[in-house]
């Protein structure tokens, strides 16, 4: 199925720019990985960012700057540092994750319903932003819910349709705080996600009853 | 754009690179240069900065390295500035991204990247983790990211560095209300939220002159391919 679903010139520059946050950035990646078009305009963006660079103002170095570069050169790089504290990253039975995933490490996955998980992904929560996998089964809805904050969502495997729209693997979704919605999963297979989101879920109906339990 | 004609070539953040273009600087012996006769003219925007890169990966000069150091630190420090670093961490910054151009100038090709927009994407990437550091302490840096850095169109003809020259040029033919936000998008380290208050304008005005400026910036590009 071919992507339809594309992020914003908006987010793409945001992207490019390093202006996004990390977690909104690894949804981008997510889509990226399947989407030579959008590679493309972020390409485009770099190079706004590029001539950007070359063409602003100049801000004096100290004065010994140049002597510590050229004594920096001479010095062997170091080893590429170690990360000490993180957990090895688990694969996930059946989902293939996009390398930009698959290297930042996904905690264990907790069942909060028939065939239902979400997985935690390692990343910046500092900022806010809460960042997960969410595994639905065919032929489930999820209950009507509310955003107190913009999400976004990078499909990577299965579908889902919300809103009139079908969301298939490559597919980005940007939602805005407000958004009052039920997408539910299209087709044969499970859809795995990645998302997001800034602010939570609102639960209205049946999700007050189990968020809970499943910390959305 | 036609998407068939785009080959993408991944480049990771530091420590899974691909194959060098070029033997790696660290193979050849080192050429020592007493940094304080180096004696370096700065005349800017004389010379080319793409040479200066494929010349320190063929050959240590550190020579080109000094020219490319003199072009790129104050406004790669300009840049983390702008963008709300402290002067000491802008002044670092600066000094790791031109490091790193020496020690990853064989990765650098010309026909994919002009000079700018690659150190662009390594002053980004080190403010990125220079960011992740300060808030996770614990965090080491060697965290590779997906950054997708060079694609180029099989049938591109233009070098990098033209493309730039007329990226540069149609940055400049932007209404000035859309050139405004880009600049601040790119260089200034504020939400959009912030930057439509700044403005006095609301924030689906920014948004849409952002994407009015990207849009109209690609189709310039492509038109002239």
């Amino acid at each position: 199925m071919s992507i339809r679903h594309h992020p914003t010139e908006v987010v793409l520059a945001g992207y490019a720019s390093g202006a996004l946050a990390d977690g909104p950035s690894l949804t981008v990646a997510c889509h990226l990985d399947r989407c030579p078009a959008c590679r493309g305009r972020v390409r485009l963006f770099e190079q706004v960012g590029g001539a950007l660079l070359a063409d602003t103002d100049q801000a004096a170095m100290g004065e010994d700057a140049l002597a510590r570069a050229l004594a920096s050169i001479e010095r062997p790089a170091p080893a590429p540092a170690q990360r000490a504290s993180s957990p090895a990253p688990q694969p996930i039975s059946g989902v293939v994750l996009p390398s930009a995933l698959a290297r930042r490490g996904v905690g264990a996955r907790r069942w909060v319903g028939p065939g239902i998980w979400v997985a935690p992904v390692r990343s910046n929560a500092a900022d806010g932003w809460r960042t997960y996998l969410l595994r639905v089964p065919k032929g489930v809805a999820m209950p009507h819910h509310g955003h107190n904050g913009p999400e976004f969502t990078a499909v990577l495997q299965g579908a889902f349709h919300d809103e009139g729209s079908v969301y298939g693997p490559g597919d980005f979704s940007e939602s805005g705080e407000g958004l009052e919605h039920h997408p539910a999963v299209e087709g044969d297979e499970a859809c795995v996600c990645l998302l997001s989101g800034l602010g939570g879920v609102k639960a209205t109906g049946l999700l007050r009853l189990v968020q809970p339990f499943i910390g959305v | 754009m036609d998407v068939g004609l785009i080959a993408i070539n991944w480049v990771e953040r530091d420590g899974a690179m691909p194959t060098p273009l070029r033997p790696s600087a660290s193979v050849a012996p080192p050429i020592w240069v007493d940094p304080m006769k180096t004696v370096v003219e700065f005349q800017d925007d004389a010379g080319d900065p793409s040479v200066w890169i494929t010349t320190i990966a063929s050959s240590q000069s550190r020579e080109c390295f000094a020219q490319l150091f003199g072009r790129f630190a104050p406004r790669v420090k300009s840049y983390m500035l702008k963008l709300g670093a402290r002067p000491e961490l802008a002044e670092e910054l600066a000094q790791e991204t031109l490091l790193t151009v020496w020690r990853k100038a064989a990765y650098f090709d010309p026909s994919r990247a002009s000079a700018s927009t690659w150190i662009f994407t390594i002053a980004r990437n080190l403010r990125i983790d220079a960011i992740r550091r300060e808030r996770h302490p614990e965090d080491l840096i060697d965290e590779p990211e997906l950054r997708p850095a060079e694609t180029v169109r099989a049938d591109d003809l233009m070098s990098a560095a033209e493309r730039e020259d007329r990226l540069r040029g149609a940055l400049k033919t932007l209404p000035k209300d859309q050139a405004e936000v880009v600049q601040l998008s790119f260089f200034h380290d504020k939400a959009h939220a912030e930057i439509s208050t700044d403005l006095g304008v609301p924030l689906g005005t920014v948004k849409s002159r952002l994407r009015l400026a990207m849009v109209r910036l690609r189709a310039q590009l492509e038109d002239l391919q």
